[in-house]
């Protein structure tokens, strides 16, 4: 070949070179992007099932207010224990109990989901693979199917009955919050665990498993659970780097970010068009759904992990702090209503309320009752192992899962008499007879 | 039998006239010391691969459990290994080149027998030392062979180099001094050099030689702070035929007129390095084809493994089995088939067992997405064969 022809070679492959690195001439670095980029990955082991009627999800809602549907009447008597249930092998709050018609989906911080039936009986076990942090999310439900995330990044949709995989697919780097079921679709808060500690929120076909959407990275990992506001056009999610997200549910977009005082690890809770979230600073904060403003803010006596709840009935916004105190405030103006020290130090359950009844951790190793209007405390229960989790409340069961030593813990009213009220069920959850 | 004695006679005594390769010989001696010294050292792996029966076999050799060897065998072997190695460089700087080549020939074979008995020994340089023992060994005209051999090694890496993986510095196994931009910068030279720079190797011209010789021995000594020091110690033995056939003056006075043996031998070569291309669209990640080729740093692959067994009222998600593995075969679905095969082996006789599933999704690191490579349900039931060119079937 003569000099001009290899001269020639030399541009045509170092222009062609060139080409296929777009970050070569621009002044971001390919590294620094593809570091924090991640993204799901398409479904595996996909089985035809189509999306039934959702019958249960973390909070209750995807308003995530915490609010039962079921009540349950004093005085409660033992139902089952499981023990031991979680190993205590992560900080973070453990999971609550999911529980519907046909039976109690319970996951552990070890990497199992167990479903029980509604003497105790273990129907079926799901162990996940290599998630070192097990599972710390809550079980969603439908008719047909249990929908949960884990620590290894996947997220799982099986079938009720027997436990096999409808399909699985990886996410990211970790899960840690529950899922919220909407219509056909599925949202979860999924956190990257690479070099940079980082997050998205992704859509997922309920049907399919296949992402629908995955939203902007959040900026750091996110523990809290998706919530619904503004009439489910927005999904609002805590951040730990301090900060709660808005996006679009219809196409991931993310409309706006409000900036919370500490990290925001519970989930928040939603009223209308107004979000209400707690952070590790020791504030809790009303946020307009449709631009992020803030409505107001009041001081807690610590910083807080735990979910918010709110109660319709009286406008309350409840929430507890790492210092073991529960407060309650106005939803619209930001007034305390009352304040009860739990005697829980380190304290990251939250509330579920019945009627006029809270229902949470207290006293390290235990349940409370408490009332809803002043915050007394009505009942007590001793149990075996601290609680980080929510209490579940459904068909008149209560379940709550504990720490190391403690187990899976079920109660139910001596008298069995259990009722409700049909205005209680949420829109879009079919009703259901009582086991 | 003749033909063979009268084939290696005549490669001997080509061998024999020439300063410089008796002297590749010793490099070549050298360059089986380097990898006696690279398995040595990792003795731990060593014992995790031929400790038990657990093999991975390599597709053109399958059922290699039948005749793969304990650890105790593999230790002695490896001794042997080490003495046919220093023989052999001994006898070749003595200039008795017969007992040289046949300890020579001897540790490949043994190299070989090593290398076979398990998939995950996999690694481009091994795969070009085999291509320069068999030139040196087995092919005339070997000086001139060698020099196309070792600009079509760089050529063919550099085929692999283009695209996104290689370019941003993501393919990259080690963080070095070179950073941000300057790694940017760095690898888009290694593709320039490599695909194009390197021809200055054929170069009669002193200076232009020197140049390019320049380059290609920074690119090692750089190469040394991101894979170790088993690559750039075989390049340096392999390079050497470039630099001692100019200092004896042994270099032929034309690249033209090559034998036929040795136009056979590198049309061989790059066609090897064309099949994964036809097979597969993404070798680096389905396999396919991979095993005939140069695989060097080509991807950084990232995958999730899908093993479900299903049993009567349970289902377990389980872990990989094959152990630490290099970056080139972590997701090689050769290697998760196997896995899933010892998942199936293990659980056969539990009760309740019932089958497991199975799936594969990878990417390159800097892919927008995964994509699914394999997913078989009932694996235990149907099991799956792998062909010669390590296609699952």
């Amino acid at each position: 070949m003569k000099p001009i022809g290899l001269y020639m070679t030399g541009i045509i492959i170092a222009i062609v070179t060139a080409i296929q690195n777009p970050f070569l001439f621009s002044e971001q670095v390919a590294l620094d992007y593809f570091h924090r980029f991640d993204t799901p990955a398409p479904p595996v082991l996909v089985q035809p099932e189509p999306a039934h009627d959702i019958t249960f999800q973390f909070r209750n809602s995807v308003g995530r207010t915490g609010e039962s549907s079921s009540h349950i009447k004093f005085p409660l008597k033992p139902l089952f224990s499981v023990e031991p249930f979680n190993l205590a092998v992560h900080r973070a709050m453990k999971s609550s109990p999911a529980i519907d018609a046909d039976g109690i989906f319970a996951t552990t911080d070890s990497g199992w989901i167990h479903a029980f039936n509604f003497t105790g009986q273990l129907n079926w076990s799901f162990q996940v693979a290599e998630a070192r942090e097990g599972l710390h999310a809550t079980a969603a439900l439908d008719a047909k199917s249990v929908y949960v995330g884990a620590y290894n990044g996947r997220f799982y949709r099986l079938r009720k009955s027997d436990g096999h995989p409808l399909w699985i697919t990886r996410l990211g780097g970790a899960i840690g919050a529950s899922a919220a079921l909407f219509e056909e679709f599925v949202y979860i808060a999924v956190e990257l665990t690479g070099r940079r500690a980082d997050g998205y929120v992704v859509a997922l076909n309920r049907e399919t498993g296949q992402p629908i959407w995955r939203s902007d990275y959040l900026g750091q990992q996110a523990h809290s659970s998706t919530t619904f506001c503004d009439e489910n056009k927005v999904l609002v999610v805590g951040v730990n780097n301090a900060q709660v997200v808005g996006i679009e549910r219809e196409s991931g977009v993310t409309l706006w970010r409000f900036a919370a005082a500490g990290p925001v690890r519970g989930t928040l809770t939603a009223s209308g068009s107004q979000a209400f979230a707690a952070d590790g600073g020791g504030r809790v904060s009303a946020v307009d759904c449709r631009n992020g403003q803030l409505i107001w803010q009041r001081e807690l006596s610590a910083g807080s992990a735990s979910s918010v709840a709110y109660h319709r009935g009286l406008d309350l916004v409840i929430v507890g702090s790492l210092d073991g105190h529960l407060s309650a405030f106005s939803g619209a103006n930001g007034e305390r209503r009352w304040t009860v020290d739990l005697r829980q130090p380190d304290y990251r359950s939250g509330v579920t309320i019945t009627g006029d009844t809270l229902w949470t951790a207290c006293r390290t190793a235990g349940v409370c009752a408490l009332s809803a209007k002043s915050g007394t405390v009505i009942q007590h229960w001793s149990l075996k192992g601290a609680v980080s989790s929510i209490p579940t409340i459904e068909r008149g069961i209560l379940c709550v899962t504990q720490d190391y030593p403690g187990g899976l813990s079920c109660f139910r009213a001596s008298n069995e008499e259990q009722w409700r009220r049909p205005a209680d069920v949420p829109p879009g959850r079919k009703d259901r007879e009582d086991p | 039998m003749r033909l063979v004695r009268e084939f290696i006679k005549k490669n001997i005594s080509e061998i024999n006239s020439n300063r410089s390769l008796k002297w590749y010989g010793f490099a070549l001696g050298l360059s089986h010391l380097s990898t006696f010294l690279l398995w040595s050292r990792n003795e731990y792996r060593m014992m995790n691969l031929f400790h038990g029966t657990e093999r991975i076999c390599w597709p053109f050799l399958p059922n290699c459990e039948a005749y793969s060897v304990s650890f105790p065998v593999i230790y002695f072997i490896l001794t042997a290994y080490f003495c046919a190695a220093v023989a052999s460089s001994f006898f070749f700087i003595r200039e008795r080149v017969t007992p040289a080549y046949f300890l020579l020939l001897l540790a490949t074979g043994l190299k070989a027998f090593v290398y076979l008995n398990d998939y995950r020994f996999m690694g481009n340089f091994h795969y070009m030392h085999y291509w320069a023992l068999v030139a040196f060994l087995f092919i005339p005209d070997k000086i001139r062979t060698l020099h196309f051999l070792i600009v079509f090694f760089y050529v063919a890496a550099s085929l692999l180099k283009f695209n996104l993986e290689w370019l941003s510095g993501a393919a990259m196994v080690r963080e070095t001094f070179l950073k941000e931009k300057w790694l940017e910068w760095a690898c888009y030279y290694v593709v320039l050099l490599e695909s194009f720079f390197v021809w200055g190797l054929l170069s009669r011209k002193p200076r232009l030689f020197r140049l390019t010789f320049g380059q290609i021995v920074l690119f090692h000594l750089y190469s040394f702070l991101v894979v170790g020091f088993y690559y750039p110690s075989i390049m340096a033995c392999l390079l050497s035929i470039l630099v001692l056939s100019r200092h004896y003056k042994e270099l032929p006075s034309s690249f033209r007129g090559l034998s036929h043996v040795s136009i056979i031998f590198l049309a061989v070569f790059a066609i090897l390095h064309a099949l994964p291309r036809v097979l597969s669209d993404r070798p680096d990640l389905d396999g396919r084809g991979r095993l005939t080729a140069l695989n060097m740093l080509d991807a950084k692959p990232q995958c999730e493994t899908f093993f479900v067994a299903k049993f009567k009222n349970e289902v377990r998600e389980l872990p990989r089995l094959a152990g630490p593995l290099t970056i080139r075969i972590q997701c090689d679905p050769i290697v998760v088939l196997k896995e899933a095969q010892w998942h199936c082996q293990k659980l056969k006789g539990q009760p309740d067992f019932m089958d497991m599933d199975v799936a594969l999704v990878s990417r390159r690191f800097t892919d927008e997405s995964y994509r699914p490579i394999f997913e078989f349900r009932n694996l235990c039931e149907n099991p799956r064969s792998i062909s010669v060119l390590g296609i699952i079937e």
